[in-house]
């Protein structure tokens, strides 16, 4: 897998995260991992540096809140318009690169 | 001597080069998400400094992180100088390319006004008088005839109109 699939990837894996609710960097992890059974995990500092390019993108918007269980604030990530369209955009992609694949394997199976 | 604790060992590393405001904000939010990333491995039994230690280890290498930060700016500070690139590079090129349309209907207006002989007239260069520069027209014969036309790369020059019928006329061009 070269980088800009990783790329792809880790940024529809975010996008898909927060498409449900706003959430903090550590919840967002949480979430993935909860959501894939553990099978999607990456290095926590991979996480910072993609959600500070899809802030910078403008796909998704951030705010320092209070915390509701106590502690220090933390900052929220939701998603923007323009992020809504890219999920949308990228869930197409990886539909066509997930079918193109399954079509490949099912017919390498068949030979 | 204070000994700096790996948590901000690594919050420094990773945020080094980036914009102060930018900077203080990522070293906030990471601080916070490690802190709690610690407390939850101290409820697990980890000792402070263990979980201090396993939270950092998992972040992964603080260096490469900090790559991934610069990276960002400098490939989102490229893709800006691209598009303003894109932008400024089709206006020049809309602006040479009209003026060259406006070059090209100049010299086809001089050229459709040949008459048959392909020879350039006093009558019909007067009628071109919507240009924005003199021509100095020499038709062979010592006889000059000024027009406007606005293409400015024609100063000094002695150009040559060809009509349909290859009748050759050079043209002197001089500012107004």
């Amino acid at each position: 897998m070269n980088s800009s699939q990783k790329q792809l990837d880790l940024d529809l894996v975010i996008l898909a995260t927060l498409e449900q609710a706003p959430l903090y960097g550590l919840e967002i992890i949480k979430e993935v991992q909860e959501r894939t059974n553990g099978a999607l995990a990456f290095k926590e500092g991979s996480l910072y540096p993609a959600l500070h390019r899809l802030v910078k993108l403008g796909w998704v918007l951030t705010e320092w809140q209070p915390s509701t269980t106590g502690g220090a604030p933390r900052k929220y990530y939701q998603l923007s318009d323009s992020g809504i369209s890219a999920l949308k955009k990228k869930k197409l992609e990886w539909n066509t690169i997930r079918n193109a694949l399954d079509s490949l394997i099912t017919s390498m199976i068949g030979v | 001597m204070f000994k700096t604790r790996p948590i901000d060992r690594y919050i420094k590393q990773a945020t080094a080069g980036l914009p102060r405001l930018e900077r203080i904000d990522t070293a906030a939010e990471l601080r916070v998400n490690l802190n709690l990333r610690i407390k939850e491995l101290m409820l697990e039994g980890h000792t402070p400094e263990e979980a201090e230690l396993l939270v950092v280890k998992n972040m992964g290498d603080a260096a490469s992180t900090n790559r991934a930060f610069i990276f960002n700016r400098f490939k989102l500070s490229i893709g800006w100088l691209l598009v303003s690139a894109s932008i400024f590079g089709g206006a020049g090129f809309w602006l040479f390319k009209t003026s060259n349309d406006a070059r090209s209907e100049n010299l086809n207006s001089l050229i459709a006004a040949s008459n048959i002989n392909g020879e350039i007239t006093k009558e019909t260069l007067e009628n071109l008088n919507n240009e924005l520069y003199f021509v100095k027209v020499d038709d062979g014969l010592g006889n000059d005839f000024a027009i406007n036309v606005t293409d400015k790369s024609y100063f000094g020059r002695k150009i040559y109109l060809l009509s349909e019928q290859s009748k050759i006329q050079p043209i002197l061009v001089y500012p107004r």
